[in-house]
């Protein structure tokens, strides 16, 4: 027998031995358990444990089994008997559930009562955060694909977004003013490094 | 081979003890009232609709309370205070669900709650039973009921409350997996994965206290 069949028929012999397992999940245990010696101890050894713990739970009680029971149930009862009726919950319930529902009503009706009065567009106090965002690619003077601005370029705030900021303040820069033998410098580099990338890609 | 006595499968009538007042026991044995009806009576204040559920659980619970504490002392004070304990939370029963389902949670908490004090105190006990064990020369010859019996609960004893529990409800009283999900709680596979774990280990303590014996 292969190790891989053993251990598959020995995670089921628990149950196979509790016979928890459905039919077609028997069969092959069972027909394993014919041809495989260690499986087959294994699973007498399961067996055995199984046998010696349904056994060994039995107890005799201090008390023939009617008396014994006929003085628990007077015990309950007589312990019972001096406790109040429960009271059925039913109507506790049924008041909390009303309480919660209006609730839940009255603060719905609130929002609502927010929105149309306009409350929500005083959200909206400047212009749009980033004029770039759905706007068309926009291009430098050279033809090159500028990149996004960051939101810190609108003065409205600068968070998290120091590599952007970076790359975008070296676009920002005015070409014109740097001069036309920069600005053809500057155009090589980028032809090389577009040419480089390309290479890279391939 | 379910539960010494499969007390879930057991007539109706041989769970109900013959010593209750007629009208009890009449109630507890009716057929046709079922456990709500009686849930529903006992919060109208009638006694002896209790009374009936009394009847009908008491046995099954103190026998899964002495399945999973070992003590018949115990399991009868467990077994009291859970129906005090459903008297007084009737009132929060979900007629939509299973009475026994609810009730054995409480039951079960209980026993639990009562093991785990028990713990502490019963490692002197056990200590002194090892003692017995046929390691020592003064070892009681093997194959004695008495002494198998008192092995089984050491062995139990070993076992974390999650696998005992499970052990119990399946192995000893035969509840089935999808009955033990809703009273501990777990889901269905858990049950199963615990069930599988739980006898995996008690075998292995079995066996290891075999072969000493007959070493």
């Amino acid at each position: 027998m292969n190790a891989r069949a053993c251990r598959r028929a020995q995670r089921s012999l628990p149950a196979f031995v509790a016979g928890d397992l459905l039919a077609a999940e028997a069969v092959p245990v069972q027909q394993h358990l014919r041809g495989c010696n260690g499986c087959r101890a294994l699973a007498g050894a399961q067996l055995r444990a199984m046998q010696a713990l349904r056994a060994g739970v039995t107890v005799e009680l201090p008390l023939a089994e009617d008396e014994f029971f006929d003085r628990l149930h007077a015990d309950v009862l007589d312990q019972v008997a001096a406790l109040p009726v429960p009271e059925p919950a039913a109507t506790r319930p049924l008041l909390q559930r009303l309480v919660s529902v209006a609730a839940a009503m009255l603060l719905f009706a609130l929002g609502a009562w927010f929105v149309r009065a306009g409350d929500g567009n005083r959200l909206q106090l400047g212009p749009p955060l980033h004029p770039g965002i759905g706007a068309q690619p926009v291009t430098d003077s050279i033809g090159w694909p500028a990149l996004p601005r960051s939101l810190g370029h609108d003065g409205l705030g600068h968070g998290m977004q120091g590599r952007v900021e970076l790359h975008d303040l070296s676009t920002a820069v005015d070409e014109q003013d740097l001069g036309p033998e920069v600005v053809e410098a500057l155009r090589q580099f980028r032809a090389e490094r577009r040419k480089a990338l390309r290479a890279k890609g391939q | 081979m379910r539960a010494l006595g499969n007390l879930q499968t057991l007539d109706r009538s041989t769970t109900v003890t013959r010593g209750l007042a007629d009208a009890v026991g009449r109630l507890a044995l009716a057929a046709d009232v079922d456990d709500g009806a009686l849930v529903r009576r006992a919060l109208r204040g009638d006694q002896d609709a209790f009374g009936a559920l009394v009847a009908r659980y008491q046995k099954r619970v103190f026998w899964i309370a002495f399945h999973v504490l070992g003590r018949v002392e115990d399991a009868r004070d467990v077994a009291q205070e859970a129906f005090v304990r459903l008297y007084r939370s009737l009132g929060k029963y979900d007629f939509a669900r299973s009475f026994y389902t609810w009730f054995y949670r409480i039951v079960l908490n209980l026993a639990i709650d009562q093991l785990r004090k028990q713990k502490g105190s019963r490692a002197a006990s056990l200590d002194d039973f090892q003692g017995g064990l046929p390691d020592h020369a003064d070892a009681p010859a093997p194959g004695e009921r008495e002494e198998q019996k008192g092995q089984v609960w050491l062995v139990l004893d070993k076992l974390d409350s999650k696998f005992r529990t499970v052990i119990v409800l399946r192995d000893i009283h035969g509840l089935s997996c999808r009955e033990i999900a809703p009273i501990l709680k777990i889901t269905h596979a858990t049950v199963r994965w615990r069930l599988h774990r739980g006898r995996q280990i008690f075998k292995a303590h079995w066996q290891r206290l075999v072969e000493r014996q007959e070493a």
